[in-house]
């Protein structure tokens, strides 16, 4: 069973267009030039997707980073 | 002040070199803008580009910047150009959409586009002045980056007092502007979304995907059946936007310039 990070990974992976191992725990958006306003948003919208949570406007701006999408989900 | 711009043809091209000083571009930045216009590649182009340049070289006060826009696969033509001491600074493409494909996306309640009203002029202004950094204007080195940044605020303000469409992307739990677009009837059927940004601190988070698409929404609803813009290729967030509503690319267009300077003014 995955953990959280993991699904966040795959998500990542797959929306990203990356390979697994640039999907870090620390990684940000500004480290990642795949992660652009467009795939933020598909990134948002799948995290609603797959953990059940309903996301703020405030979140779109503040969910920029692996290390504060894994805070606000756990 | 003029927004027209008069072209004269140069000496004996028959039209097919004309130029004109662009009114506003020269106000802003304090020196002649010119527009060079060359409607086909031709026998004797250089030497009439080299004449041009000559004349321009002997007749500036100050500083001239001298600038063309060519479809990008007139490659005989660039290369013309750059011989006489022109350099490319930006590629624009034309982005042609059918508003009836357009399908909705998602949005979130809290945002709402309205239209401007005269209260929301100075954060508009504000965004306007701020937001943009990667057009020609930004990208020529011989360019204040101030006055390049008030060029925006410039273009705003006036289609605000021509009446033109702006409209105003809020938060309205907070009162809070994050963005606007700014829009122009062409026809009945067609719209030119002329400018549009989300606030520098509001960037990257997907705020201007959902407003473009809530924009392009407004303008269906207006029935307008066709959306029509030119942007930078630099601005690939926006590239991918549109490409993600469903839109295409046309008209590739390579833009150069020319930069003269008589003056120990320094930028």
């Amino acid at each position: 069973m995955l953990n959280t990070f993991e699904k966040i990974q795959a998500l990542m992976v797959e929306i990203f267009q990356v390979p697994e191992e640039k999907i870090t725990p620390e990684l940000k958006q500004e480290d990642l030039e795949n992660w652009d306003s467009l795939q933020h948003l598909n990134l948002m919208l799948a995290l609603e997707q797959e953990f059940g949570v309903t996301l703020d406007v405030d979140d779109l701006n503040t969910l920029t980073s692996v290390p504060a999408i894994l805070k606000y989900l756990e | 002040m003029s927004f027209e711009i008069t072209f004269n043809n140069w000496a004996d091209t028959h039209g097919k070199i004309t130029y004109g000083q662009v009114p506003w571009d020269s106000e802003i930045f304090g020196f002649p803008f010119i527009e060079l216009r060359i409607s086909e590649y031709f026998q004797g182009l250089s030497e009439s580009l080299s004449e041009y340049i000559d004349h321009i070289t002997k007749n500036i006060q100050s500083r001239c910047l001298v600038f063309v826009k060519i479809p990008s696969k007139q490659t005989n033509v660039i290369k013309a150009l750059t011989f006489q001491g022109f350099y490319p600074v930006e590629t624009m493409v034309g982005i042609h959409g059918n508003l009836q494909s357009l399908k909705p996306g998602r949005t979130f309640e809290r945002l709402h586009l309205r239209p401007a009203k005269n209260d929301d002029k100075p954060k508009i202004l504000d965004i306007a002045r701020h937001a943009f950094s990667l057009d020609r204007y930004h990208l020529d080195p011989n360019l204040s980056d101030e006055k390049a940044n008030y060029r925006y605020e410039y273009w705003l303000e006036n289609g605000l007092k021509n009446q033109d469409l702006v409209l105003i992307y809020e938060d309205l739990s907070k009162n809070k502007t994050l963005g606007f677009c700014h829009l122009r009837d062409i026809n009945p059927d067609t719209v030119d979304f002329s400018l549009g940004a989300i606030d520098p601190s509001y960037q990257k988070a997907g705020l201007g995907v959902m407003m473009y698409r809530e924009c392009l929404s407004l303008c269906k609803i207006r029935e307008k059946k066709k959306m029509i813009t030119r942007i930078s290729i630099n601005n690939i967030e926006i590239v991918n936007i549109f490409s993600d509503l469903g839109f295409v690319f046309r008209e590739p267009t390579t833009v150069l310039h020319w930069y003269g300077d008589h003056s120990q003014e320094k930028i």
